[in-house]
């Protein structure tokens, strides 16, 4: 269950997207981010899920990886879809008492399952091919700009990765203790709803203590590692783009463009 | 295949944790393992040679990819509903175990258990009591808030929790470490004489094999998620070599007696066993000479 999920995980290897500039894929997905907002047709969707299949098979994922970080969210995501298809106004297209479900109702549902689907699956990409290193070095490149306004892009970039990296922690411990309660006859894996979510409040008192320790800890080992706030950092290696990476980029702003200018027609 | 002689029997079991994704690990690879009931078993080796994965099984917390485990001759994930009075029947303490105390006092956290169980307030009072006597904590301690405990009480009193389900097989991870040597100390003594008491069995995982030298009555060495060595304690240490297992002092110095050609037994690890050697080798020294 908990240990299963993968968002957030890298997956070490060396694609062609692995070594792609981490700055040039942050802004890769972004891009996409923006291009299933603005998708619409049938169209859009499918250039969106090429450009997908694409980055995927340039970074030698497996599909069924992407396919078992989502599981987690598929209840939530059938349901957003679900209640979006009856909740459309529309002229009613089949009726089952006083529900009725519009044509425009089901191609909404649809549209929402298909954007969820394919923005888990994109933002896993993106952090299944780059190490949290990378991620915080491209992030604070990009978040340069904050300068100007007084804040620090590399803290905010570290702010970011270290939350990024809590998540599988956060999900280690409470593996651990959801296994204790569970050994001294906690409803977790049985038992009926009341009783399951009555064991999972029992989860969050223990869970929020380690967090704090080990928050406490992680500062503690910051400052004695000389972490001062604000301070100018070097990065050991630097980051230059090369081909992959700007035919990546044309690549991308093509597919954003046309999915802008297709008409919304369907 | 029902069989009398074992409380708990493994045959044959495997686990891979993350199956089929890069990052699978064989964790268990074909483990086979009997425990008899009253007995006492101390589970050794290295980090990550699957000690906490087979204890894990024990109980039916994890479920083996392949092959069967039995409690009292009886195949545990036959019928999947069952298996909460499995565990019941079969505590488990994790390494660390003090992390998990979350109740507002210690009687709360020590009644969890108990309660999960359906037992009456005044079963679990009665429970809670004996609990606490039986790791050696005070009974004024109920009330405490567990976080204002020191480290060894806080594992007392989560040890205390399990124990007060009155389970028939007690299995332990690690549970001296991180504690200092008296702490350690008392805790293996408390949990073999809780052990005694109770006539239950008793699975340690342990690399502390200073302390449990009068404890054990057999040992079984993990490496790479198999079995790679079980049977009596002074057996294996007389035959692992020194990179294998970390030896008690005792153990250490005999060795080294034995090396340099003096007849003492290799596997001596008790105070009492080394003195009677040395006062045995003395003894005839003198006869020699008279
Ligand atoms: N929850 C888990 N998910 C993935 N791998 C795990 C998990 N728990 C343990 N492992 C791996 O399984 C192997 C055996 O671990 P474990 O049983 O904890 O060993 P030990 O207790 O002997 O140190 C180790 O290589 C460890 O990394
Ligand atoms: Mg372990």
């Amino acid at each position: 269950m908990l240990q299963d999920i993968t968002m957030g995980l890298y997956i070490p290897g060396d694609s062609i997207a692995h070594r792609l500039d981490p700055r040039v894929k942050i802004i890769l997905a972004v891009c996409y981010v923006i291009a299933l907002i603005c998708a619409s047709d049938i169209l859009s969707y499918g250039l969106a899920a090429l450009t997908l299949a694409g980055a995927v098979t340039a970074a030698k994922i497996k599909p069924s990886m992407l396919l078992r970080g989502m599981r987690g969210f598929i209840v939530m995501i059938a349901f957003t879809a679900v209640l979006c298809a009856f909740m459309t106004p529309g002229a009613s297209w089949v009726q089952w008492g006083w529900l009725s479900l519009s044509k425009e109702g089901i191609y909404k549902g649809a549209q929402v399952l298909l954007s969820f689907i394919l923005f888990i699956a994109g933002t896993s990409w993106l952090t299944f091919t780059t190490s949290p290193l990378q991620l915080m070095e491209g992030m604070s490149k990009l978040l340069y700009p904050l300068r100007y306004i007084k804040v620090s892009p590399q803290e905010v970039a570290l702010i970011m990765s270290i939350s990024m990296r809590f998540v599988p922690i956060m999900a280690e411990e409470s593996y651990r203790i959801l296994n204790a309660q569970k050994a001294r006859g906690a409803y977790i894996d049985s038992g009926n709803i009341t009783q399951r979510v009555q064991a999972m409040v029992s989860l969050l008192a223990p869970l929020f203590i380690r967090a704090w320790q080990r928050s406490e800890t992680l500062s503690t080992a910051m400052l004695c590692r000389c972490y001062q706030s604000g301070a100018e950092r070097t990065g050991l290696r630097k980051m230059f783009m090369k081909r992959a990476d700007y035919t990546a980029l044309a690549l991308m702003s093509a597919v954003l463009l046309i999915i802008i200018a297709l008409p919304d027609y369907y | 295949m029902p069989d009398t002689e074992s409380i708990l029997r493994l045959n044959d079991v495997y686990h891979t944790y993350s199956y089929g994704t890069p990052w699978a690990k064989a964790a268990l690879d074909g483990v086979s393992f009997q425990l008899r009931p009253e007995e006492t078993v101390i589970v050794t080796g290295s980090n990550g040679s699957g000690k906490s994965t087979l204890l894990q099984h024990m109980n039916g917390l994890l479920k083996p990819e392949r092959g069967q485990i039995y409690f009292k001759g009886q195949d545990i994930w036959q019928d999947k509903k069952n298996i909460r009075q499995v565990r019941f029947q079969i505590g488990i303490a994790f390494q660390f175990p003090e992390y998990q105390l979350f109740h507002k006092t210690v009687a709360e956290d020590i009644a969890f258990g108990p309660k999960n169980m359906g037992l009456t307030a005044s079963q679990i009072n009665e429970r809670t009591e004996e609990a606490l006597f039986f790791v050696g904590l005070e009974q004024k301690i109920k009330d405490y808030s567990p976080q204002r405990l020191s480290t060894g009480e806080k594992r007392r009193v989560s040890l205390a929790g399990i124990i007060a389900m009155q389970p028939k097989i007690l299995l332990l991870d690690e549970p001296t470490v991180g504690l200092d040597p008296q702490g350690g100390q008392l805790i293996m003594e408390r949990m073999r004489a809780y052990q005694q008491a109770r006539g239950i069995a008793l699975v340690i995982v342990t690399h502390d094999l200073e302390n449990v030298g009068a404890v054990t009555d057999r040992v079984i060495m993990m490496k790479e998620g198999k079995i790679h060595r079980e049977g009596q304690l002074s057996k294996i240490l007389a035959g692992a070599p020194d990179d294998e297992l970390p030896k008690p002092v005792i153990t250490q110095l005999f060795q080294e007696l034995s090396a340099r050609g003096v007849p003492v037994n290799r596997g001596t690890m008790l105070v009492n066993e080394a003195a009677a050697q040395i006062l045995d080798l003395y003894n005839k020294r003198k006869e020699k000479r008279a």
